[in-house]
């Protein structure tokens, strides 16, 4: 035990404001759906992880390409904490431009 | 009664601490400057705080209904007072090798449900007692589950920090007379809300907190009815007749004292426009869609609501409502360590979907209309948003 540990500082007050900005604005939110992928011509892969009885859920959309199988486009929705809409909001960003391997 | 601490934050969080009423922050003052003796002093500075001490004495147990021969141990707190009962019977049990059983709730207070733990390690026999379907603890689930020839403890809360809801402690607190069982309760989320009579409701040991009666934080009060044995937690000087070694806190025991005083006297006001006020934030949540509130509202106190927003995870909610102004809680996970669903939830029924989504509004006497319904709005906003990044909106938009 030390000093600084004593107080105890409170989750919040270690988000970095990177952190902080995707929270409150979320870069790559919102869904992608079956037609978009037509239009596009692309396949839409979706894949749920977690679950809301746990604390953090989360769903990907990854708009396909359907030759080179790069992920032309990523959107996500989340069910959790800001660090978990901030985590999935950099997951969906990273995504993009790779293949799905 | 306006806000003295207005500002344009709002604050829904008084079962969490509360804002001390400037009568009694006035009251306390003198005590830091002036009247500062130790009251264990033989000379003046110390015998002339006396005084003051029996008064702010006579409020507290003149507010709970205590007789004069019954003790208000003065402590730090009710963690203390609670780790005091519980941990007493950990000296107990070693000394004299007698029953080994203590049997509490699955909703308390960590002050209580930890001290548990620790006397489970020590090789106490602890029974957690479930709540009901209606989310609280009944008289048929202590009887069913009371053995007085093994039993050295039962420990129940008047009322729940995370609900409001209220135990039938009266109930419970005469079964265990019945069968010489001695009661403790955790009464920190009563004071104030509720009338509490230790006539009226025979229980051996009681825990109060100023901080959550709008007194000053560091002071809290453990009613011992006479005859109850009581083993210090501390040990030392000979304050509090040695029940509990330690200078005492005076500008906390006199503030505590007036703000038992003002409690008291405004419970009338607590139990109609507190109330109100109360169900009023309440009928606007619950107007909100895909939206719950635990418990019936009769069987809680009157300034608590714990609602849950579908697709809502709590402590996202919690930061848009503090990023907007208002204070609330909640007991979500990643607030917490714990995975495991809160027992009240699983009692009542609630999905389990719904497990980390409760978010905990708790008024006082000092909340205005006003900022009820400036809540609302930033509630209603910070529910839209959030649903809008959760995809279970998606099935019903």
């Amino acid at each position: 035990m030390a000093k600084n540990d004593l107080i105890g500082g409170s989750l919040w007050e270690q988000y970095s404001n990177k952190v902080t900005e995707r929270m409150n604005d979320p870069t790559h939110l919102g869904v992608i759906t079956e037609e978009q992928a037509r239009e596009a011509g692309a396949r839409l892969v979706v894949a749920d992880w977690g679950a809301e009885a746990c604390g953090d859920a989360v769903r990907l959309y990854w708009l396909v390409d359907e030759e080179s199988d790069r992920i032309l486009d990523a959107k996500f929705k989340s069910f959790g904490c800001g660090t978990a809409i901030a985590s999935s909001d950099v997951m969906a960003e990273l995504c993009t431009g790779r293949t799905v391997d | 009664m306006s806000s003295p601490g207005a500002s344009d934050r709002i604050y829904l969080d008084s079962n969490a601490t509360t804002i001390v009423d400037p009568l009694v922050k006035e009251a306390m003052d003198p005590f830091h400057c002036r009247l500062y003796g130790n009251p264990n002093s033989l000379h003046t500075f110390g015998t002339e705080v006396h005084a003051y001490m029996r008064l702010a004495m006579d409020r507290l147990y003149s507010g709970i209904n205590a007789a004069e021969e019954d003790d208000i141990v003065i402590n730090s707190c009710a963690t203390e007072g609670n780790n005091t009962v519980l941990k007493g019977l950990y000296f107990q049990v070693l000394a004299s090798g007698g029953k080994k059983r203590i049997i509490t709730t699955q909703v308390e207070h960590p002050s209580v449900a930890n001290a548990a733990r620790m006397l489970e390690e020590t090789g106490v026999e602890v029974l957690y007692l479930p709540v009901d379907e209606r989310g609280i603890v009944s008289r048929d689930i202590l009887a069913e589950h009371l053995d007085p020839d093994r039993t050295a403890l039962v420990s129940v809360m008047w009322a729940n920090n995370e609900t409001g809801l209220i135990n039938p402690v009266k109930e419970l607190a005469e079964l265990c007379r019945e069968s010489g069982v001695p009661f403790h309760t955790d009464a920190v989320q009563a004071i104030g809300k509720v009338p509490v009579d230790v006539r009226e409701v025979p229980a051996d040991f009681l825990t109060i907190s100023a901080h959550k009666f709008h007194g000053p934080k560091g002071v809290g009060g453990l009613y011992v009815r006479k005859g109850s044995p009581l083993i210090p937690l501390l040990h030392g000087g000979e304050q509090m007749a040695n029940r509990r070694a330690g200078t005492v806190n005076v500008p906390g025991l006199i503030g505590m004292g007036l703000a038992m005083e003002l409690a008291v006297e405004n419970l009338e006001f607590e139990q109609t426009t507190v109330r109100r006020l109360r169900d009023r934030l309440e009928d606007a949540i619950l107007a909100i869609p895909q939206t719950t509130v635990i418990g019936d509202r009769s069987l809680r106190t009157p300034n608590t609501i714990l609602a849950s927003f579908e697709g809502v995870e709590g402590e996202a909610m919690i930061w848009d409502l503090n990023r907007n102004g208002v204070a609330a809680s909640t007991g979500s996970a990643c607030a917490s360590e714990s995975l495991e669903p809160n027992p009240t939830f699983v009692a009542i029924g609630i999905d389990d979907r719904l497990a980390h989504t409760g978010i905990r509004f708790s008024i006082s006497r000092f909340t205005t209309e006003e900022e009820i319904d400036r809540s609302v709005e930033v509630i209603r906003g910070a529910v839209e948003r959030l649903r809008g990044i959760s995809f279970t909106e998606e099935a019903s938009p």
